[in-house]
């Protein structure tokens, strides 16, 4: 009867929701794929100089990486998770209000301190500026990034995950870099790195603690 | 029509009442598609009543089938048909009348 109670009400429902999304994702190829990206925005920041094999290749890898992502992540998935935990095709629902007043809110304030810096007379060139604000805007990002995170999964600790970023845009916007785009690359490459080895430690527990299913054999030993 | 009528709970979906066919509901309501061991994992039944539960329902025309072959093994994806998602829609409703009636 409890159980019944539960499936009429809403919270219940959403709460289904989000268990079965948590439930979808806990293989963290989606993180590896995450760090994968930031790694390689960091390379093409790096590589200004069009005489570095960078200047070309890494905005090719990167569209390639975008383009090819559904597809390989769907290969990958079918070779290894699906056969663990089963397939599930989760909905795709808009980005919610809240999610999307988040999102504005935090486009404004890049705005208006955009507007500020190049209005603002100072002594410092605008392109060093604009670098060390690049990478704060990169963290406010990870704002909206978190809260969608936190609604979709309903795990509160992806919280953290946007206060770190903003926390640590700041702190390397803080801190001198020769040449000033130094600090960006060096930021991207550490959550890069980081979210990697997180989405990697993931996938070694999921391996372990997923056993491969045959229907087969689940079949046969029903009869 | 007789004051008795008016205040009886309406009809409870007894097709989906029953606990392991509404957990099947439930999850299938939520998601887009799934299959067999994603359905097994989550309601924790077995191959045999899972797919006994899976056949009442395809009757009734709440879920679809399809059948697809991935590497040589069969694989099946289920999902709700849009009929099977009205009927889990109006069983949540009457079940919170249900609810409502009882008294604190």
């Amino acid at each position: 009867m409890k159980q019944m109670l539960r499936m009429s009400d809403n919270a219940d429902i959403l709460e289904l929701e989000q268990e079965t999304y948590r439930y979808s994702m806990q293989d963290g190829l989606t993180e590896i794929f995450v760090g994968l990206g930031l790694i390689i925005i960091a390379w093409m920041i790096e590589s200004q100089d069009i005489r570095s094999y960078g200047f070309f290749s890494s905005p090719v890898i990167f569209i390639l990486l975008i383009v090819f992502r559904t597809p390989i992540l769907e290969k990958l998935r079918r070779k290894v998770t699906y056969p663990r935990i089963g397939y599930v095709k989760v909905r795709q629902d808009e980005p919610s209000q809240p999610v999307t007043v988040v999102l504005l809110f935090v486009l404004a304030i890049s705005a208006v301190v955009s507007l500020a810096l190049v209005l603002i007379p100072s002594d410092i060139p605008i392109y060093d500026t604009l670098w060390k604000y690049f990478q704060v805007s990169l963290g406010m990002l990870m704002i909206p990034a978190s809260f969608s995170l936190v609604e979709k999964t309903g795990d509160r600790r992806y919280f953290a995950f946007g206060l770190l970023g903003v926390t640590t845009g700041l702190i390397f916007a803080l801190l001198e870099f020769e040449p000033p785009m130094a600090g960006i690359v060096l930021y991207l490459l550490g959550w890069g790195v980081v979210i990697i080895l997180v989405g990697l430690t993931t996938f070694i527990r999921f391996i372990r603690k997923h056993p491969i299913i045959e229907p087969d054999e689940v079949e046969a030993s029903e009869q | 029509m007789s004051n008795d009528e008016d205040t009886r709970s309406p009809d409870i979906d007894k097709l989906i009442h029953e606990p392991a066919r509404l957990k099947i509901m439930a999850q299938l309501y939520v998601v887009e598609s799934a299959d067999f061991i994603f359905l097994m994992r989550r309601t924790q039944l077995t191959w045999g009543n899972l797919s006994s539960h899976m056949s009442k329902l395809e009757t009734a025309g709440y879920i679809e089938v399809e059948k697809e072959f991935v590497d040589k093994k069969p694989h099946t994806i289920l999902a709700l048909t849009k009929k099977g998602r009205a009927a889990f829609q109006s069983y949540r409703k009457v079940m919170q009348q249900v609810l409502d009636e009882i008294p604190e």
